[in-house]
Order: structure tokens, then sequence, then C-alpha cells
């Protein structure tokens, strides 16, 4: 009854400006389904010394959107400064028109996020060591076009091997994407996200100030340890649209 | 002598309408539609206080967000007039009336905004005090809702420009504001061509050309969930593009050093399609 009422509140704050336009009856047989409609979902752990708070959406989302110029931890890295940003990516983008009408959008499931903190040993005090955002699962092609690359991705090219930011000498952090004997990060136009078994599972960007290993999902390996600044981090189930280089078209025309 | 006529005028001319009065017939009443408005103004707002909202969720914990603190301040210049609007416009033929809310133009940005309030997170048997968040110097450039009645639903439309100061994330509270996570200098709002500052409201759904929906579903199973989504844009038209610019990400310190991760961009925002269908 809680959560009925709780649930209730929180949906009439969102629709309240609602008021005046059309509102439908739900029918009692309606009603009668309806108990503890899932908005969110919360969850607090520790692992490895630090504490996760988790806020995720209750939600399934398809999606197709277009992001391009994407600079996230524009600051000077001394060690391998690169293009002068943690991930420089020129697009990303989820869904294609150039194909199959189930292409045209990309599945992503309960995406959150995270905060992470650390006890600081004086008092009740607590740092914030940073956050992330993430979707616990994700499927469809995905256009991309990675200029650097700060982070953990392992992308299958089939015949043209496997492409893998932890082959880098550097530990993935500011990788323009080369490597020796392998194809270069630049020659994928995208990605298929997950496979006839799921979606992939392990995709988020975090922000934060000290490396930290999240927890993996249920039947997921141990993820790689996150560095500081801004860190993207996708391994599971990626297979490249091509080794071209060339990102799918994208646009609403003909949809 | 000319005063005195120019009122003499100006009385005959507002005398006048008195007389002229009268009831509407039914037919010129049918033509009546999308005329009403009103407006508000938010002059010398201010609110603080320690209510709790807390939101249970059906697979055990809660959400909580408290001690809501808001105020805005004005342009003294004209502290009355730029209101928020609220009015019901023509949808244009074939379809329904619009309810349209406008935020102020804020053409000064001298409407400014300071927000602070409390979350925390109850589960797995975890209390856990998330801090404060505090959004500092919040201006919000026009922009504002629509909401009109397709065939099913609510349809809904939602253009927005903001630039925030700074929001801050102190986990130990506001008043302990020395360990933070900040994001200061985000701007919000239509992408320009050339990469700089937005400049004008992004139209993230709109009504009339990419409309939002907000409604209930009930799947083959006889299940019904909440659904919020926004279509395809009309044919022959694009997505309008918003743009995020922060222009730095830094964690503060109390007993640590600061970390500094620079600023973070990403140019071109284009939502073609989104589907959101809550689970129950």
């Amino acid at each position: 009854m809680r959560t009925t009422l709780a649930a209730s509140l929180l949906a009439f704050t969102l629709a309240s400006g609602t008021a005046a336009a059309q509102m439908r009856p739900m029918s009692d047989t309606e009603l009668s389904t309806v108990s503890g409609q899932g908005l969110f979902t919360v969850s607090n752990s520790s692992y490895n010394g630090f504490d996760f708070t988790r806020i995720g959406l209750d939600a399934d989302v398809t999606l197709n959107a277009n992001l391009s110029n994407l600079r996230l931890g524009e600051y000077t890295y001394a060690p391998r400064n690169g293009t002068g940003a943690d991930l420089d990516i020129g697009a990303l983008q989820f869904g294609r028109t150039d194909g199959s009408a189930a292409q045209r959008l990309v599945q992503i499931t309960n995406p959150y996020f995270e905060f992470v903190y650390k006890n600081t040993g004086v008092g009740t005090g607590r740092e914030i060591v940073g956050m992330r955002l993430g979707f616990d699962g994700i499927a469809g092609d995905i256009g991309l076009k990675i200029a650097q690359l700060s982070g953990a991705m392992r992308i299958d090219a089939g015949a043209a091997g496997i492409i893998d930011s932890m082959n880098d000498a550097g530990g993935g952090k500011r990788w323009d994407g080369t490597c020796a004997g392998c194809t270069p990060l630049a020659s994928v136009g995208g990605v298929t996200a997950g496979d006839a078994n799921g979606p992939s599972r392990d995709f988020w960007i975090s922000i934060l100030k000290a490396p930290v290993t999240f927890q993996p999902g249920a039947g997921m390996p141990a993820l790689t340890e996150a560095q500081a600044g801004i860190w993207l981090n996708w391994r599971d189930k990626l297979t490249a649209l091509n080794i071209t280089g060339t990102v799918p078209a994208n646009n609403p025309a003909g949809h | 002598m000319r005063a005195l006529a120019c009122a003499l005028s100006l009385l005959a001319c507002l005398s006048t309408p008195a007389h002229a009065l009268e009831p509407l017939p039914d037919s010129a009443l049918a033509k009546v539609a999308g005329r009403d408005g009103m407006s508000f103004n938010l002059s010398n707002f201010a609110m603080a206080g320690n209510a709790e909202l807390r939101y249970y969720a059906p697979g055990g914990g809660s959400l909580g967000i408290g001690n809501l603190a808001a105020s805005r301040s004005d342009n003294p210049d004209a502290p009355f007039a730029d209101p928020y609007r609220l009015d019901i416009v023509p949808g244009g033929p074939g379809r329904a009336d619009i309810i349209s809310i406008a935020f102020p133009e804020n053409a000064a940005g001298r409407e400014i905004w300071q927000v602070a309030y409390d979350f925390g997170v109850t589960a797995n048997g975890i209390d856990v005090k998330g801090g404060s968040v505090m959004l500092k110097d919040l201006v919000v450039y026009g922009g504002g809702m629509q909401w009109s009645t397709p065939a099913a639903g609510d349809a809904f439309g939602l253009a927005t420009r903001i630039e925030l100061g700074s929001l801050t994330l102190a986990p130990n509270g506001r008043a302990a504001a020395g360990e933070a996570l900040v994001l200061s200098n985000v701007k919000i709002g239509a992408a320009s061509a050339d990469g700089t500052a937005p400049t004008a409201p992004w139209r993230i759904a709109d009504v009339t050309s990419q409309a939002g929906i907000f409604n209930a579903r009930t799947d083959d199973a006889g299940k019904s969930s909440l659904h919020i989504g926004i279509g395809w844009p009309d044919a022959g038209q694009a997505a309008p593009s918003g743009t995020l610019q922060i222009g730095n990400i830094s964690f503060r310190g109390d007993a640590g050093a600061n970390v500094d991760l620079g600023s973070a961009r990403i140019g071109s925002i284009q939502l073609q399609y989104l589907d959101v269908k809550f689970r129950q």
C-alpha cells in the first residue's frame, strides 16, 4: 500500500502539468494489475573498500539518437596527452536507418546512475570518489567514430581479429586506437551490441578522481579497473559492423 | 485647449463600448477556441523546509529527497514584466488545442535560481545519506512545455535552454562543501553550427512536429504500465539538435588533493526516437 501510494504521489507530481489535458481513466481490469508501478530501482553496496549507491530506471528504453563531437575530460595528461581529451568521439549513433526496421532502434535495459563514496576515516566523513552512467543491457547497431579512448573496450572484428584497448601499453588511457599488427580502432565504423544470447551487459562511462574496480553484473567476469578521469567500459558481446571506418547513416528520412 | 479636446474624445471612445455589449450567438461562440490564458510571476520567490519526498521501489528500498531550499532573484528593472505564461492555443487544422506553458524569456539572464536539497537511499539494509546537491546560479532562458491530446494519451512538447553556474554534490552536506564533486559552467540548449554556447532553447519534443507521448499502456497479456516517449520527427523534418557543455569537472577534497578533469562537451545531441516503458 505504501509503495502504491508513493508511486501514485510521484506519478501525480510528474503528471501535474497535464491536469487540464485529456486523462484516460483506467478500467477496473487495468487497475487491478497495477501495484507498485516500478519507476526506479535503488541499491547500496560495498566492494573493494568503496561504497556504491545506485539509482536506476526500472524500464526498457528504445532509442534512436545521434551524438557527435564528444570531448569528455579535456585536461592535460602529461604521460600521453594525445588529442587532449580522455574521450574524443566524433560520432556515437544509436541505431541506423540504412538497414532493416529492427536496425533502426537500439534497446537499452535499466539505465542507471551509480555514486561511489569512500570513508575518509575521520568521524563519519565521506568523500565522493565519482560516479558512472551505465546500462544493464544494450542491444543493437551503434555507429562509432573514436579518435581517442580512455577505457576498456573489446571488439570482435571477425577475420580482422580482436581490437582490445587492454593490449595498449598505456593501459587504455588516452589510447589513439593504434596497435602493432592489429586492426586500428579508427577502422571500426560501428558495432553490433549483443548477440543471440542477449544484450551487451557492461556499458558504462565513469567520472572518477581515483581508480575504482566496479562490481561485475550477474554472470559477468571481473571488470577491468576504471582509471581516474573519464573512462568508458564496453567489452561484452561487441562485434564490428565494418572495418572500413564507415559510420552507418542514421537520419529520419524514410523512417 | 487641445488637451481638453483629446480628453473629451477619449472619454467618448471609452464610453461607447458600454452600450455595445451584447451576447454572442451560438454560431459566434462556436468560432471561439484557444483564447484562454493566464500568467503568473515568481518575483521574490523563496522556499525552504524539511519536508521529504520519498519513493518506495516495488523491489525494496527507497529514495528520498528532502530539505529543499529554492529561491529566485529578479530583474529589478522589470520585476513583473516577464512572467510564466499559460495559454490555450489552436493546434492547427485537424489538431486539438494546445496547452502552452512558456517560461520567462529572461533575456537579460537576471532571473537566477539557487536550489539545494539532500538525498538519500535506503536499500540492502543500509541507510545512505547521499549528501547535498546544490545548484548555484541556475538561469533558464525561455523554453517551456506544451500539452495536447492526440488519439491516445497526452502529447507533450519540451524546450529548454539552461545555464548553470555550478552543480555541487557534497557527500557530507551543504555545510561541508569542502568535499565535493563540482560541475561548473554548465550550458544546455540548441546546438549551434560552430559549436559555440547555445543561444536558443533546444526543442527536445514538439507537439506539432515531433510530439512526446505520455500514457498508460496495456499489453497483450493485460499488464498495464506507464509509458513515455518521443516520436520520430514528421516526414521531411530533422530532429532538432541540442548541446551539453560543461566548463569544468573537478573534485574538491578536504583531506586529499583537488582533482581537475577539465571541460567536457557533447557538441550535438539529436534525439530522433525515444520510448521508455516502465515495468510493473
